[in-house]
């Protein structure tokens, strides 16, 4: 609005060449703004696409609501004499969504440029987000059916905990991918630029010939592997049980209200698991690595490979015979521990392998922490006290570290190896409880970033936990100091004297048996 | 204290001996409170009071024993300021040392409630990007608050790592 009474309001054919910028009007070309950068919108066909997801949220609850009661007779009889009017409210929902979809798509716009990522939002209260390259966790490209079908892909952004993270909904497949190739690489410290041109991903898989693949299960192992794990066995087992008892007794019929649904759920979990899963892919490009899978919606995660906090390297005991793992990492943002990386927050799982033979978790292995060998690493068992606290595997309990990592293992019926690379190590806590001091244990906690590796070495002798403690600390600052300057996220001001200062330290923490002397 | 749980090569920094009566004032409020809306209600409504005097009688009894602990707790709390690291030790049953690098530190938070306040105490808490850390530590006096605050965020600084 202007200042003086008397001026029109502010109209298209206005000549005056007055202090109003372009882009000031009431419809700017919203590409430039005052600083010259380009902005971008998302892809147009993106309000269609999210009116179409709430209608398939639709249609999955009501479809849910009809399956697991068998005789709903009287409600499905109801429904069919209602049909037009259910229709109609369906088709006002997705109406009101895309229209929401349309207000919010004209007003998301974004720049990702050489020096900057920013992304601005909000109707009513403007938004922007400017998030430093530096400070990039991971970067998702999903693909939900719907966007799949026209092409379209969703950009996650992840940036740390809490609602530091941004997402850009939809864009074309092509641009997506090329930006997340950019953003992965200046998240590792490399300067790039944008590909104009170059290998694009299709709507099948998500790979580039650039891309060095590591590990592909095929889906003989997925389905192999599931069909083994407890997370199917114990309600298979439960439900083939309550079938023979309830045979037996001649019950069966008043049982199957109970049995139905469970075999559905079962049924469901089965078919969840393998849709999510379907085509797992990790491959490496640079200094990322990357995870596709999906058979319906296409979910692809790219975390630069020093992003990752922590491992967790899971063997059922079923699984045992087979050589079979299932792998976890702690990665920042993703806090979700999701069982099975299922559809809705696929791209945020934490799951870095659902099933991996020994082989694949190697070459895994060797891609995140080149220099670590765990089969070299000694390891030492807990002391017969812990029996008294952990009687049901405190024969399995192991700790040990080399100068790259720290590892524990514990558990029979679900056996569980932790990694945390000392650079990645947050703090350290020594804990002892009364019945740990009557016992002569303690406790030493290696804390990691929010995630499924909690890393805790339990129940061993005091004196070797504060040993342990004491010469862990020796190990992250020494880690600390060798770390990449470029895997640093913001300034690195750490002198370079400092960090090679000998250890005065050194002769109150003697290095335990097994701790290379450095 | 237990050698164990001591720093290397130094001793521990106290906190202030008042936080001993700010314990020990929350710790009344808390049972007086805590104890007499039930006593309260069940003398009114069955009105056998001998019920609530034994609820009465309970709350004053653990009032008592943490009046009788409490010199033992506040000099299970300890924090140490050296090189590279903050160690802080609390607890007595639950006896703990945290060490967090002063690279890992995100955010140093002060804090002083209107109690904490009325004492002249406030609590300085480290923030990592683990949940776990559990780095706090009460019953700084106002200028130890603020010394250590800006010497966290000064040594954090000079040593910040990446995530």
């Amino acid at each position: 609005m202007s200042s003086t009474p008397e001026t029109p309001p502010t109209g298209p054919d206005r000549t005056a060449p007055g202090p109003v910028p372009p882009g000031a009007g009431a419809q700017p070309p919203a590409q430039v703004d005052a600083e010259g950068k380009t902005f971008e919108r998302p892809h147009p066909l993106t309000p269609l696409i999210r009116g179409w997801v709430v209608l398939v949220a639709i249609l999955v609850a009501v479809g849910r609501e009809l399956v697991p009661d068998g005789d709903g007779e009287s409600w499905l009889t109801d429904l069919a004499g209602s049909l037009q009017w259910v229709l109609l409210a369906v088709a006002g929902v997705f109406l009101v969504a895309a229209a929401a979809g349309f207000v919010t798509w004209r007003f998301t716009r974004f720049v990702i440029d050489d020096e900057e990522l920013r992304i601005e939002t909000g109707v009513l209260t403007r938004r922007s987000k400017k998030i430093p390259f530096q400070r990039l966790q991971s970067i998702d490209v999903t693909q939900p059916l719907a966007a799949r079908i026209f092409g379209l892909a969703e950009l996650k952004l992840e940036a740390g905990a809490g609602d530091s993270g941004a997402s850009l909904r939809y864009l074309g497949r092509a641009r997506a991918t090329r930006l997340r190739d950019y953003l992965v690489q200046r998240a590792t410290g490399e300067q790039s630029s944008i590909a104009e041109e170059g290998p694009q991903a299709s709507a099948w898989t998500d790979l580039s010939s650039a891309d060095e693949v590591l590990v592909r299960l095929s889906p003989r192992q997925l389905v192999l592997g599931f069909l083994l794990s407890l997370d199917f066995l114990l309600p298979a087992v439960a439900l083939v049980v309550g079938l023979v008892v309830t045979g037996v007794l001649g019950v069966i019929f008043f049982a199957l209200g109970g049995i139905i649904p469970l075999g559905i759920a079962l049924l469901t979990t089965v078919s969840m698991y393998l849709v999510s899963q379907f085509n797992y892919t990790l491959s490496r490009s640079g200094r990322g690595l990357r995870i596709s899978r999906g058979l319906t919606s296409l979910t692809s995660q790219s975390v630069p490979v020093d992003r990752i906090q922590g491992l967790s390297i899971g063997q059922p005991a079923t699984w045992k015979a087979l050589g079979l793992y299932r792998v976890r990492m702690d990665v920042l943002g993703h806090t979700s521990s999701g069982e099975d990386g299922n559809q809705q927050s696929g791209a945020k799982s934490s799951l870095l392998f659902p099933v991996a033979t020994e082989e694949q978790v190697r070459t895994a292995l060797a891609a995140i922490m080149p220099e670590v060998d765990l089969a070299a690493i000694e390891l030492h068992p807990s002391p017969r006290g812990a029996a008294w606290l952990r009687p049901w595997n405190w024969w399995t309990l192991r700790h040990g570290w080399d100068e790259r990592v720290v590892v524990t293992r514990r558990g029979w019926l679900y056996a569980i190896t932790e990694v945390v690379p000392h650079a990645k190590t947050q703090s350290v806590r020594l804990t002892q409880g009364p019945l740990q001091r009557a016992l002569g244990l303690a406790t030493v906690n290696v804390d990691t970033t929010p995630g499924p590796v909690n890393l805790a070495i339990v129940h061993v002798d005091p004196e070797h936990a504060r040993r342990t403690a004491l010469s862990q600390l020796d190990r992250m600052r020494a880690a600390r100091a060798t770390a990449a300057p470029g895997s640093a996220a913001g300034p690195v001001l750490r002198q370079p004297a400092e960090a090679d200062e000998p250890d005065p330290r050194a002769p109150q923490a003697p290095s335990p048996p097994g701790e290379p002397t450095r | 204290m237990d050698q164990l749980f001591a720093p290397p090569r130094t001793d521990w920094q106290r906190i202030s001996p008042r936080w001993q009566t700010y314990s020990l004032l929350g710790t009344v409020i808390g049972c007086v409170l805590v104890s007499t809306i039930p006593a309260v209600l069940v003398g009114v409504l069955s009105d056998q009071w001998w019920i609530s005097a034994l609820i009465w009688g309970v709350f004053a009894v653990i009032a008592v024993v943490d009046l009788a602990l409490l010199r033992r707790r506040w000099r299970a709390w300890g924090y140490a300021e050296l090189e590279d690291e903050l160690y802080i030790t609390r607890g007595v049953m639950f006896r703990r040392l945290t060490v967090v690098p002063y690279g890992r530190m995100q955010v140093v938070d002060v804090t002083t409630g209107p109690f904490e306040r009325a004492f002249g105490l406030a609590t300085v808490k480290l923030v990592t990007a683990s949940a776990s850390t559990d780095a706090t530590i009460p019953g700084l006096t106002a200028d130890q608050a603020t010394r250590l605050r800006d010497q966290l965020t000064e040594r954090a600084e000079a040593r910040l790592s990446g995530l």
